[in-house]
């Protein structure tokens, strides 16, 4: 047996795409689980366009790669998420089209869930520079051990590709930071191109990316003001030069039309924009906007011990800072911290300060979750760091079981939270926030999920009926086509306009659903009978009746 | 000894921290067991909670479901062998015998001391037939009189006469989302061109959940004010009452009953209130005569509010 001993760069990058692989295999199996949402659909016809548009390619030659043949193909999605629906499309064409190695759902998702995953291991990149290897995995369980987290990963959505999109350009931007050959510049330029492809709100980001450089050059930048000059950061000028080359290479639909495309697409992206949501329970549609609507949504979401272990990370960076503010120590951590920070600060608390003016409501404080996972990995971190010491004078053996033990612990909470039920993921949250009833008194459930609608597929089949109309006020109407075309429902659903002149009635859990209910009984005198529900801890997320 | 003290300090901190941390993620683990143990409700349950209620139900007996955030799935079980004569969603002193039909096994709170003459379990759900030791007799329940021939209704100034709202049975009209009722029902009063301003049996939720066939109002910057002029004799009206969540803030009213024109109590109501039955007493009742029911707005939020009555 030969002895390979690995340097630390080799090791972190095999482990980084161990992580991509075992994260990818994790999402193709709950992926194959979940069904298409209605929300997704956009995409995965994008990549069913793009695949059909690959197979006429290989039959009729370049012709077809013109603009004009290529536009249509593109227009549903324009520029947003143009790699991932590229990818997905050729596997599409190739595994599902061409050969029935995949079913058609995952060849229609397969490449929004490389990326997804490859966000995982770019988490990883970014954090073991500077925190090294365990704090690093623990990161990444944690971002990854999220239910709604995973919900997300699991589809075709844009808030999982913005992630990835931040979590590259972050852990490129941080390594070019660190000095170095200037070919990481150059490539940080890139991938700054390669991450807008993946989601504008890259450009968030690189506001943040300058704040956080001001602030890790100050020192450097007071010197040369001294000398009457300023301090550029050769990432930026590198992302100048080579961002928007990347960018126009990887987004085919800006090819024709660019400077009006572009206008199109980057307006569109920084605007202000009002999505009437629920909060709380109340339907909000205009201004006053709930300032607290992201860090509940936050605290909600995360299972409580992330909370708290984040809560810890926090508190330990927060004492780093201050211990090496006199004596000059770890910047690197510290500048990881900063960022960490800074996108904290924009996606949690920017939306509960920002003038309603400017206000993007939802806020996408989904984007969090990777950050507020790298705070957890300290927490837990600093945790076993002091177990260790509390258990010094202890044997070895007992002293590791000791650790191993309280760390599986904390960390099967999340994971066992995660994948219990991969069709009602986007209804869990924290048992101790309130589980799942609060998701239904709060009436943040998506039942517009076809993930969880399909749930219902079944009880509608077994009526036996070619044709139904359903009432269902909270589901889109698009969803019953969703379902239909990937082959989770056999019955034609049309919609009905009211609850009483429909066949059948969907209605989420709470008071909304029950007044339905009640309402029939009294018009019928009889209650509508129940057909199908779909629960999660107890609580009925969402049921099916019989009307007539 | 001063730093052996701070050290101790620190590592009890740390234990502390450490206890504390570990004692979190036991108590979510619980909880997440705890939900993953919680009953569940399907309709493969249905026939055999017909086949289990069809022999314990008679005329005039009472349907509970219990919790009441499950009370339509759980009657939805039911469905169209939910038997017919009985009485659901009513205040249950006036009853006799109830079927209770509880997921989990909870007791309904409303049938507290009632004596069990029958029990039976159908997976998840509990089906019991009690008896009440103490029915207080129904003389005139003034949410079913709410009927053309029995009833009249006024909106307008409080205290004033007020212009009639005409009877209809035209079809049902959909409400205003942010409403706690769908559409209006088939047969009311209608009190204006807004659709929410008619009066109607209706079902509606309080604060807590109990569900409570009561007569919607919707009172604006006038009152209204229902009569019925035949009610049989009794010796006092019990009633619930409760005003709907306004979106724009906080609704009060006032409820007010008259017996042959003399005032004999009311009651302001809000959010908060629930169907938590009130007597009113009065020996203007023992004759029988007119009951009037007047409901006046106390704020600029507008929200219905829905009074359940009857005399006793």
């Amino acid at each position: 047996m030969r002895r390979i001993k690995l340097s630390p760069r080799v090791a972190d990058f095999l482990i980084g795409l161990g992580l991509f692989t075992a994260t990818l295999v994790v999402l193709v199996l709950l992926s194959r689980l979940t069904a298409i949402g209605a929300h997704e659909q956009k995409w995965t016809g994008a990549a069913r366009a793009v695949g059909l548009w690959i197979d006429r390619a290989a039959h009729e030659g370049r012709a077809v790669l013109g603009g004009k043949l290529r536009d249509p193909m593109l227009a549903p999605v324009q520029a947003q998420c143009q790699l991932p629906a590229l990818l997905s499309g050729y596997v599409w064409e190739v595994a599902s089209h061409r050969h029935t190695w995949m079913t058609d759902t995952l060849g229609l998702r397969f490449g929004f869930l490389v990326f997804n995953a490859l966000g995982v291991a770019m988490l990883y990149a970014l954090v073991v520079q500077a925190w090294g290897r365990r704090v690093a995995l623990f990161a990444c369980a944690f971002y990854l051990l999220v239910p709604r987290s995973l919900h997300m990963l699991v589809g075709a959505t844009g808030d999982g590709l913005a992630i990835t999109a931040w979590l590259l350009l972050a852990a490129f931007y941080l390594r070019s930071l660190r000095g170095g050959s200037i070919g990481w510049t150059i490539a940080t330029g890139a991938v700054f191109g390669l991450s807008l492809a993946l989601s504008t709100s890259v450009l968030w980001l690189a506001g943040i990316l300058i704040a956080h450089t001001i602030w890790a050059r100050r020192a450097e930048a007071r010197e040369a003001a001294k000398d009457g000059a300023i301090t550029v950061p050769s990432a930026l000028l590198a992302a100048i030069v080579i961002a928007p080359v990347v960018f126009l290479l990887c987004t085919p639909w800006l090819w024709n039309e660019t400077g009006i495309r572009m206008r199109q697409l980057f307006t569109t992206s920084i605007a202000p924009s009002i999505v009437p949501t629920y909060y709380a329970g109340m339907l909000v549609a205009a201004p006053p906007l709930p300032k607290g609507f992201a860090l509940r949504s936050v605290v909600l979401s995360l299972p409580t011990i992330t909370v708290v272990l984040t809560g810890a990370g926090a508190a330990v960076l927060a004492r780093r800072w201050w211990m090496a503010r006199r004596e000059q120590g770890e910047p690197e951590r510290l500048s990881l911290g900063a960022l960490i920070a800074l996108a904290i600060v924009f996606a949690v608390a920017w939306p509960a300060i920002s003038p309603d003016v400017l206000a993007v409501y939802p806020p996408r404080w989904i984007l969090a979750f990777p950050w507020l996972g790298a705070l957890a990995g300290v927490g837990l971190d600093a945790c076993i760091g002091m177990a260790s010491e509390l258990l010094a004078s202890r044997s070895a053996r007992l002293r590791g079981a000791a650790i191993v033990g309280g760390a599986s612990l904390i960390l099967c909470v999340p994971a066992i939270e995660s994948v219990r039920s991969p069709s009602t993921l986007a209804a869990a949250f924290s048992p101790l926030s309130g589980g799942a009833r609060s998701v239904i008194e709060s009436r943040t459930l998506p039942v517009n999920d076809a993930a969880m609608v399909a749930q219902i597929a079944p009880s509608i089949d077994e009526q036996a009926r070619p044709s139904i109309s359903i009432w269902a006020p909270d589901v889109g109407a698009d969803v019953w086509d969703v379902l239909r075309a990937n082959g989770r429902l056999r019955t034609v659903v049309r919609a009905a306009g009211n609850a009483r002149d429909a066949d059948m009635v969907l209605v989420s859990g709470g008071a909304g659903g029950e007044a339905v209910v009640r309402a029939l009984l009294l018009r019928n005198g009889t209650p509508p009978a129940l057909l199908g529900v779909v629960a999660r801890d107890g609580a009925v997320l969402l049921s099916l009746y019989r009307v007539k | 000894m001063n730093q052996a003290g701070t050290s101790l300090q620190v590592r009890r901190a740390r234990a502390a921290t450490l206890l504390s941390v570990l004692l979190v993620a036991l108590a979510e683990l619980i909880a997440v067991l705890w939900g993953a143990l919680r009953p569940s409700l399907g309709p493969a349950l249905s026939s055999q909670a017909r086949a289990a209620v069809a022999p314990m139900a008679h005329p005039g007996d009472g349907v509970v479901a219990t919790p009441a955030a499950f009370a339509g799935p759980v009657l939805g079980l039911l469905g169209e062998a939910f038997p017919r004569e009985s009485q659901v969603f009513v205040e249950p002193s006036r009853l006799q015998h109830a079927i209770e039909l509880s997921l989990g096994g909870s007791s309904s709170p409303e049938l507290s001391g009632w004596d069990t003459k029958q029990q039976s379990r159908v997976g998840s759900l509990r089906i019991r037939y009690l008896s009440n030791p103490k029915p207080v007799p129904l003389r005139y329940d003034l949410v079913a009189k709410l009927q053309p021939g029995d009833a009249l209704v006024s909106s307008g100034p409080a205290g004033g006469a007020g212009a009639p709202c005409n009877h209809s049975t035209a079809a049902e009209v959909e409400l205003p989302a942010g409403l706690p009722l769908p559409w209006a029902p088939r047969s009311r009063f209608s009190c204006g061109n807004d659709p929410r301003g008619f009066v109607g049996q209706v079902i509606l939720d309080d604060a807590r959940g109990t569900s409570r066939r009561c007569i919607w109002t919707f009172p604006t910057t006038n009152a209204v004010k229902v009569s019925w002029p035949k009610v049989a004799p009794g010796s006092f009206v019990r009633v619930g009452a409760i005003a709907s969540r306004s979106p724009t803030g906080s609704t009060r009213a006032k409820v007010r009953f008259k017996a042959n024109a003399a005032v004999i109590g009311e009651r302001e109501v809000d959010a908060s209130s629930t169907f938590d039955s009130f007597d009113l007493a009065s020996p203007m009742l023992a004759g029988g005569g007119e009951i009037t029911l007047e409901v006046e707005q106390l704020t600029e939020h507008l929200a219905p509010v829905c009074v359940e009555a009857s005399v006793r």
